[in-house]
């Protein structure tokens, strides 16, 4: 398939469960580092909706404002203001766009009306693994669950 | 001695038919052998994953004393491999927030209800699990009816069940002395919580979660020891009902918290670790010492939470059987699986961290309520929806084998998805449903994930933790209704 007008798609934001036999563990790919945390949101969207990407309209967004010693841990950080927005809130992040400058971001939150189930514990830093090349980014993230 | 080859490892070396250990020279870093109680077949299971690797990694923490132990239910976790207990010396070792686990406190209580299975119809028995269900929140269960803020929650988180009773007539003093700690560790700082954590944990007191917590109505099957059986109160038939649950997102938050200041912290201290998940701070440490405040609050409020979810069960049974079989559900024990505790061991004070294993002191331990002296602290031991459950007595052996602990659980063997491939949820409730199980889970997904083929043969976990001298066996539950977070 290929994109209108004949240009080359634009590799997209991307994520993957992987096999763990106590928790979860994600992976997630992106063009840029900004959108692994896009990634991020839509992973444990996925999570929290019983393992099915929420769909819907969106029901309330949420600014989001997060600064951590690294990136990696601004990750982990990233995910573990999801899981507590998801539980104070009792809905489902769908989706999130931030900006990112150092160890800093800076963004919104889009959350549809569903009850998250399971949930999650807590984002480790075990085995975690964030790197950022000139061709794209990518991450991988074990949660408790 | 023999030794057995074990895919992608270092030698491991036979020790008996149900211990295994792999030196302190087998990875770089290790102070200590790692431990593995088990027979060969666990160990074949258990080797397929990384659990060893992480059993080796919690071998290199300062000030480990002895040995990084496994119990036989060990599966892949983070940090610490769930299934893993290790004494950190109290005057040079550290504590890691990771080796309790983020669910502090996650631990299991046993209710007696005082009539037997067959005294039950089967509508009789699906009208109790049905009013279970409707009373007790499941989820992300911010619908607890105990919401509470302030000092009222601070006043928990000091003193766990003991605050529910005077404050709220939640329990009871027998109760309490049937709980491990008396449902009270000491030391527990509420300032050293986090707003956060209180935040999050306190519109959830009386809830069960989601993930592996459940709510359990089961018969007592089969008796092995009728002494210990008599002291805890069972009998063949007789209805129990089995709650586990932990700290909710209060714990969670408190784990998150310390994982993130001790990884900070590191450096200063000049530890290196091989798993960052590991942080970890000396024990006389600012870090350390919040944590544990922090830490003790989260368990005193794990317990609480398992006394609100009783209390709630009780409802139940009063709603279903009246109030003169309510008034005689009586609590067996309450126990704790993910904790670490300032402990004696042969002399030597060392903090025990038990992330997936029970506490099982025999009956020589002055901890025990005076009831239990006789024969040893009650173990519990969940096995997997549709297999059978474990009461166990705790060992004095276990003292000198296992720093007082056994197993929690009959351990996972396959991941989550690796489940989800051979099963759904609505078949999973079918089969259940075929052999006189009742199930009700909020996700049909989270069902399947928790199927009986995923957990490893909990009869066989059992056997080794007895032949290992860690526990023995005193009843085997059969469910007859689940309640799923």
């Amino acid at each position: 398939m290929s994109a209108p007008n004949g240009s080359r798609a634009e590799p997209q934001p991307s994520y993957r469960f992987l096999e763990h036999t106590g928790e979860v563990e994600v992976e997630l790919e992106a063009p840029e580092a900004a959108g692994l945390f896009a990634a991020a949101a839509q992973a444990i969207g996925e999570l929290l909706n019983d393992g099915v990407p929420p769909a819907g309209q969106t029901a309330a967004t949420a600014s989001i404002s997060l600064s951590a010693p690294a990136r990696d841990r601004l990750l982990v950080d990233f995910i573990e203001e999801l899981v507590f927005l998801a539980e104070r809130e009792g809905m489902v992040p769908a989706g999130a766009s931030v900006e990112l400058r150092d160890s800093s971001l800076a963004g919104e939150v889009r959350f549809v009306d569903r009850q998250p189930l399971p949930l999650v514990k807590g984002a480790t830093l075990h085995n975690l693994i964030y790197v950022e090349e000139p061709d794209g980014a990518r991450a991988r993230v074990v949660l408790d669950v | 001695m023999s030794s057995a080859a074990v895919k992608g490892k270092a030698e491991i070396r036979e020790l008996s038919p149900v211990e295994f250990e792999l030196p302190k020279t087998s990875k770089a870093g290790m102070r200590v052998p790692a431990r593995l109680f088990a027979d060969r077949e666990l160990l074949g299971l258990i080797a397929a994953d990384r659990s060893l690797e992480q059993l080796q990694n919690v071998a290199t923490l300062p000030g480990i004393v002895e040995a990084a132990l496994a119990m036989p239910d060990i599966h892949q976790g983070y940090g610490f491999p769930v299934g893993g207990v290790a004494a950190l010396d109290a005057k040079v070792g550290v504590i890691s927030p990771g080796g309790v686990g983020y669910d502090i406190n996650c631990g299991v209580r046993l209710l007696a209800l005082p009539l037997g299975a067959e005294e039950l119809s089967a509508e009789r028995r699906r009208a109790l699990v049905e009013e279970l269900a409707r009373r007790v929140p499941v989820g992300p269960g911010r619908g607890g009816e105990l919401k509470l803020a302030g000092k009222q929650l601070d006043r928990v988180l000091e003193k766990g069940p003991r605050a529910l009773l005077a404050h709220h007539g939640i329990g009871s003093e027998e109760e309490i002395a049937h709980t491990e700690s008396e449902g009270a560790l000491a030391g527990a700082d509420p300032a050293a919580v986090s707003q956060r954590a209180k935040e999050r944990g306190g519109p959830q007191l009386g809830t069960l979660g989601s993930g592996n917590h459940f709510l359990e109505l089961q018969r007592v099957e089969r008796l092995f020891d009728q002494q210990a059986a008599r002291c805890f109160g069972l009998a063949v038939d007789q209805l129990t009902v089995l709650i586990h649950s932990g700290s909710r997102g209060l714990g969670h938050q408190v784990c998150s918290d310390y994982v993130r200041l001790m990884d900070g912290a590191l450096a200063r201290y000049g530890i290196s670790l091989p798993d960052r998940e590991l942080a970890c701070a000396p024990l006389d440490s600012p870090e350390a010492r919040r944590y544990i405040g922090a830490m003790a609050a989260a368990a005193n409020f794990a317990w609480a939470n398992r006394a609100a979810i009783a209390h709630r069960v009780r409802e139940a049974v009063a709603a279903v059987l009246g109030e003169s079989v309510a008034r005689r559900v009586r609590q067996v024990y309450d126990v704790a699986h993910n904790i670490a505790k300032l402990e004696r061991h042969r002399g030597r004070l060392v903090w025990v961290h038990r992330k997936g294993a029970t506490r099982a002191f025999g009956p020589s331990a002055p901890e025990l309520p005076a009831t239990y002296r006789a024969v040893g602290q009650p173990v519990f031991v969940p096995g997997s929806m549709g297999t059978a459950s474990y009461v166990l007595v705790g060992l004095d052996s276990a003292m000198e084998r296992s720093f007082g602990s056994a197993c929690h659980g009959a351990g996972r063997r396959l991941s989550r998805t690796g489940a989800r491939k051979q099963t759904t949820g609505q078949r999973l409730r079918r089969e259940l449903e075929r052999e006189g199980i009742v199930v009700r889970s909020a996700s049909s997904r989270g069902l399947a994930e928790e199927a009986p083929f995923a957990y490893k043969d909990v009869d066989r976990v059992v056997e080794v933790v007895e032949q290992a001298g860690l526990a023995k066996r005193v009843a085997r539950l059969r469910p007859l209704g689940v309640i799923k977070g």
